[in-house]
This record gives C-alpha cells, structure tokens and sequence, in this order.
C-alpha cells in the first residue's frame, strides 16, 4: 500500500505539488491524470525518491520511504518512463536482469528471470542477445516493462510509458499491461494526460491540476459526478467515454 | 550515380600532373649544402615505371569516372596504392642511377615534383579508403599490409642512394636517441594530463560553477603561443632547482626535459578536461533517469553508463590531444628538451633540408600513426556501443 499524506514539493520557489494525500490499495491499478504542468510526474517521482518532498508524509505498507536506504528503495519498486532508457550498450537480457543484478541474483536465476519476462511481454525469444537499437519502439518498451517486472516489485511506477508511442502501439501495450495487471496482482501508479487511456486501464483516477488533488474515484464515479468544471472538462463527453469504457472492458474479459 | 561521381581524383590527378611536369622529381649536387641541380621525371625515370605511372594516374580518373560502386572504390585503393609504391621505387631507383660513380659527398635528394605525387596519391589512397567505409579491422589489416610492404623495400635498399636515407644512415645513433626521447616527452606529457586532467573533467560536471572558470583558465593557457610558454618556465623552474637542491637533483631545471614537460602537459589540459566532460555528459538524460530510478548509486552510474557511453567522445579528445602532443614536442627542442625537433633545429641552423626532414618526416608519421590508431580505437568502441 503507498500512501501519500499531505506531500508537497517546492522547486525553486515554486510549489509543483501542493498537500496532496492518496492513497492506492494494494494490487490496485491508480491513474495520475492532469494536463502538463500539474504535477503528475513529480508527485510519481517523490515515491522512489527522485523529488525531495518539502513537507508531508509518504509510507509504503506503512513505513516512512526516508527512513529506508533510498537504493534499496528504488530497487524495491519497478519504474517506467517515457523515454525509455534502456542501456544501448547492453544487450536486452542484461537490461532486463538489471535490477535483480544489482540485487546480487545469482546468473541462471537471472537468466531463468529473463526468459519468463519475454514470454510474459510477448517478445521473441532470440531478442534476448540483440542490442535496443535493434528493436522497435513498441518493443523497446515492452523490454523497459519487463526491466521494471524484474525482480517481482509489488509496486509499479509508471511515467507516461506509452505516451511516445504510435496509437496502434500504444493500444496493444495497453492491452498487454491490463492482462499483466490481472494476472500479477502489481500495485500500479500511472501517470498519463491521456483520459482515454486512465479511464481504459485504472481501477481509480486521481486528477491533479496545478499541482492539487481535485478529485480520486472510479471511473464511472468520474464520470457520473464531476467534482468541478475543470473535471467534468476535463473527462469529456460522459456518454461517449462511457461507451468506450464499455467496449474497452468487454474486450479486455 | 552522376550527381555522386568523384570529384576529388580528377583534381588530384590534375595536381599530380602538374607537379610530374613542372616540379622536379629529385635534384643532383655535389654535397649536402648545395641546391644542385633539378633533375625532371622523365630524366630521373626508368621508361617502363615512367610508363606505368602514367598508365595507372590515367586509369584511376577513368575508374573515378565511371560512378561510385563498392567494387570501383576498390579498385581506386588498388590503383593510387601501386601509383604510391611506384613514385617511391621510382625515386629510390633514379637516385642510385645517378649516385653510381659519382662522389661519397653528392647528395640526390628529393623534389618538390616528388612530394607533390606522392602527396597526391596519398590522398587517393585516404579518399577511396573512407568512400568504402572499412571496418576497423579491414582498416588495421590493409594498413598493416602497406606497411610491410614498405619496410621491405626499404630492406631491400631500395633506398639507400637517396640523400635522406644517407642522412640517416650518418645520424643513425643520434636518431634513434632522438626519437626515443620524443617518445619519452609525449607519454611523459600524456600521462600526468591524463590523471590531472580526467579527475578535473569529472569535477567540472559535478560543479557547475567550477566549470567556466576552469575552462577559461585552461583556454588562456591554450592561447599562449608555445614558444613563449617554454621560454617562461624557465625562470621559475630554474628558481626553484636552485631554491630547493633536492628538485634540482631530480633533474629539474630551467631548460631541459622538465619545462618542456610541463608546458606540454599544460596544452595537453584543455582537450583533456574538456572531452573528459563532454564524455560523462554524453549519456542520454534518460538513461540516468532510469538508472537512478532503478537504484543505480552515483558510483554505479558513472561506472555502468557514463564511462562506456562516454569513451568514444574521451578517446576522440586523445586522439587530438596525442597528435598535437606529437608536434609540439618539437618545440622541446629549442630549450633543450631534446626529441626529433633537435634535426629541425640544425637543419634549420645549416640550410640542410634533408637533416629538417629527417625530424619532421617521422614527427608526421608518428602523428598520422597515433591519429590513426585511435581512429581505430574510437570506431571499435561506437560500434561495440552503438545507439
């Protein structure tokens, strides 16, 4: 369970996230939604310790996350980003045995580790020993996951990991994540602009704008009540959000 | 294939002409401080190489002309290759024509005609070498075959008659010490440049503020011209052997191998400090990005991910660095530093163009060879890292 109490963040004199207080159960699917600049990343990035919080309280299944060794931390949690990162002068195996080698995992463990994530991520067996820069973008990503999946984290930190990606892509990706997310159990935070995407894949939406929460619910509580202008804004056409929804969830059983 | 076709062969055939024609291929005199006389290609040539050298020269623009393939680059290494080896055979051959029964004080020695080919050819050669874009071991392999190739000429006497050679073969003792020392003045620059100047590149990415200061410091002391520099540590250095008896025991003084030292590790600084830098900003934000998020210490980043992403911009900096460490080890020269700059020097002194050749000659070949193996370097490491 992450839970965020009263977490603001100050950079350079101004305030990015202003007291926000969520908490995301565990094995729940949490969307971060807001336009750009509302603090969605940078309230995602306090929780592996890569903002400094200025005031306020975050534990994880209860513990203050300063009072853990902050690499022991980040190892703890999976983390995804837009821009990938993989290490291009690593073949795909080793950037996906990159945490649990950090972790000291002993090779055929690793090894054994790595052949499961390609099958979980739906990439070839033989991209194991190729390099990033042979594959593509898509499945770049898929390996980015499967690099967060490594060492069996029970919280996935997800920063617009699909956001770069062509629609057809991202719909496929999107797909794979919500089976992933059924089958393992992951306590996911996502963060996304998109609503469209939130609405498909989270169990709860929180919406920030300029860096407060506005409003934490379903998504059909969203939909059904809007707690303000900017959200019912925001959200869009009930109904027609709604009918995607309902599409998206019939094809996802 | 027309808009791609070879323009530089046909200029450097063109140059190379000139020079076959107008400019001397080797010049005759009765001793070493003479200019002599010019003695022209065809004089100097025996008919069938003269023949062969025309034949090739008018091969390789007619290759040129016909588009840019893989196989016809080929063919363009072969051809300015055997045109290269051909003007060397030729002006070895012409020189022990002309030495036969003529006085142990004539000098043959080579024209500017002579230069100016095989400048020519030579950069046919580097021009159809980079059209087909070898591998690095492709490159180290026909590098390697040219060079062997060369040597036994040269075992062969090929030679021995020319006036360059002779000079050498006066001075060998005196050479070899020269460009040992030369060696010792640049590994002994590189390495303290390196281990001050790798550790001063990292410090500047960490410390933003450290950084234009530092690089302005070190761009200053680029800009002093190197003769000024050498000729202003000796006053300081030479205080201090005579103020502390212990350093001046060490062999430090004024003049000497230790200013020169000192001023070429100075010049070596910038390159270093600045590539060094520019290496471990090399890795992509959102590599860091992810790597921090995953757990990496500072330690590990630095380690995993800046160094080897880093390398090919650092080696690039050695490579400049190495190369004109090389030259301005020459300099060295005039404050006693010894090193292949003290043939230049005299040469210089007795209007001996042979004796300034023969420090320049290897100073460029070392240079072109340094320059050329961490051009190697640098593209096993980008293809070993490729993005």
């Amino acid at each position: 369970m992450i839970a965020l109490d009263g977490v603001s963040c100050v950079i350079g004199g101004r305030r990015i996230v202003d007291r926000v207080s969520l908490t995301v159960a565990d094995g729940e699917f949490c969307a971060l939604v807001g336009p750009s600049g509302s603090g969605k990343s940078t309230t995602l990035k306090t929780i592996n310790r890569l903002v400094p919080i200025s005031d306020g309280v975050i534990r994880i299944d209860g513990a203050d996350i300063v009072a853990a060794n902050v690499e022991a931390l980040r190892r703890s949690i999976g983390y995804v980003i837009q821009s990938i990162g993989l290490f291009p002068h690593w073949t795909v195996a080793d950037n996906i045995a990159t945490v649990p080698r950090l972790l000291g995992w002993p090779e055929d463990r690793r090894r054994h580790r790595v052949a499961e994530l390609l099958t979980l991520l739906r990439l070839d067996p033989a991209a194991a020993e190729k390099y990033p820069h042979q594959l593509s973008g898509g499945q770049q990503q898929r390996v980015g996951v499967a690099r967060a999946l490594a060492a069996d984290p029970a919280i996935l930190l997800m920063d617009e990991p699909f956001g770069a990606l062509d629609p057809i892509t991202r719909t496929a990706l999107q797909t794979e994540l919500a089976a992933i997310h059924r089958r393992l159990g992951k306590t996911i935070l996502f963060v996304t602009h998109d609503i469209d995407e939130a609405l498909r894949l989270a169990d709860r939406i929180a919406i920030l704008d300029a860096g407060r929460l506005v409003q934490v619910g379903t998504p059909e509580e969203l939909l059904a009540n809007p707690a303000s202008d900017f959200v019912r804004e925001f959200v869009g056409d009930p109904e027609l959000r709604r009918l995607a929804l309902k599409i998206a969830r019939r094809n996802a059983e | 294939m027309n808009a791609r076709r070879n323009r530089v062969i046909p200029v450097l055939i063109a140059v190379f002409a000139l020079g076959g024609v107008v400019g001397p291929f080797l010049n005759q005199a009765p001793n070493r401080l003479v200019s002599g006389t010019p003695i022209a290609i065809w004089q100097a040539l025996d008919r069938p190489i003269l023949f062969l050298i025309v034949a090739f020269a008018g091969l390789l623009i007619a290759v040129s002309r016909i588009g840019a393939t893989p196989n016809l680059h080929r063919a363009m290494l072969v051809l300015a290759t055997v045109l290269f080896l051909l003007l060397l055979y030729g002006a070895g051959k012409g020189a022990t024509f002309f030495m036969g029964g003529a006085a142990l004080a004539a000098r043959v020695s080579l024209g500017w005609g002579f230069w100016l080919m095989v400048l020519c050819a030579a950069f046919a050669i580097v021009d159809a070498a980079q059209r087909m874009n070898l591998p690095p071991r492709m490159r180290l392999l026909l590098a390697g075959a040219f060079l062997v190739y060369l040597v036994a000429m040269a075992m062969n006497g090929t030679f021995d008659q020319l006036s360059l050679t002779r000079e050498l073969a006066i001075r060998r003792g005196a050479f070899l010490a020269e460009l040992a020392r030369h060696g010792e003045l640049v590994v002994g620059a590189i390495v303290p440049a390196l281990l001050i100047g790798v550790p001063l590149g990292l410090w500047a990415t960490r410390r933003p503020r450290v950084r234009p200061v530092l690089f302005g410091t070190l761009n200053v002391l680029q800009t002093i011209p190197s003769v000024a520099l050498f000729g202003l540590l000796i006053g300081p250095l030479s205080a201090l052997a005579v103020a502390v008896p212990a350093v001046g025991a060490l062999g430090i003084h004024g003049i000497g191998m230790a200013p020169a030292l000192v001023a070429l590790v100075l010049y070596a600084l910038l390159p270093i400090v600045r590539n060094s830098a520019a290496g471990i900003e090399a890795a992509d934000p959102a590599i860091i990005e992810a790597a921090r998020g995953m757990g990496f210490s500072p330690r590990q980043i630095l380690w995993h991910a800046q160094l080897p992403l880093g390398l090919p911009v650092f080696l690039a900096g050695l490579r400049i660095v190495l190369v004109q460490t090389i030259g301005l080890a020459v300099i060295a020269a005039l404050i006693g530093g010894g090193g292949l700059g003290s043939f230049i020097f005299q040469g210089i002194g007795q209007n001996a163009i042979d004796l300034v050749l023969l420090g320049a000659i290897p100073v460029t070949l070392l240079a072109l060879a340094a320059d050329f193996v961490l051009q190697l370097a640098v593209a096993t490491v980008e293809q070993r890292s490729r993005r």
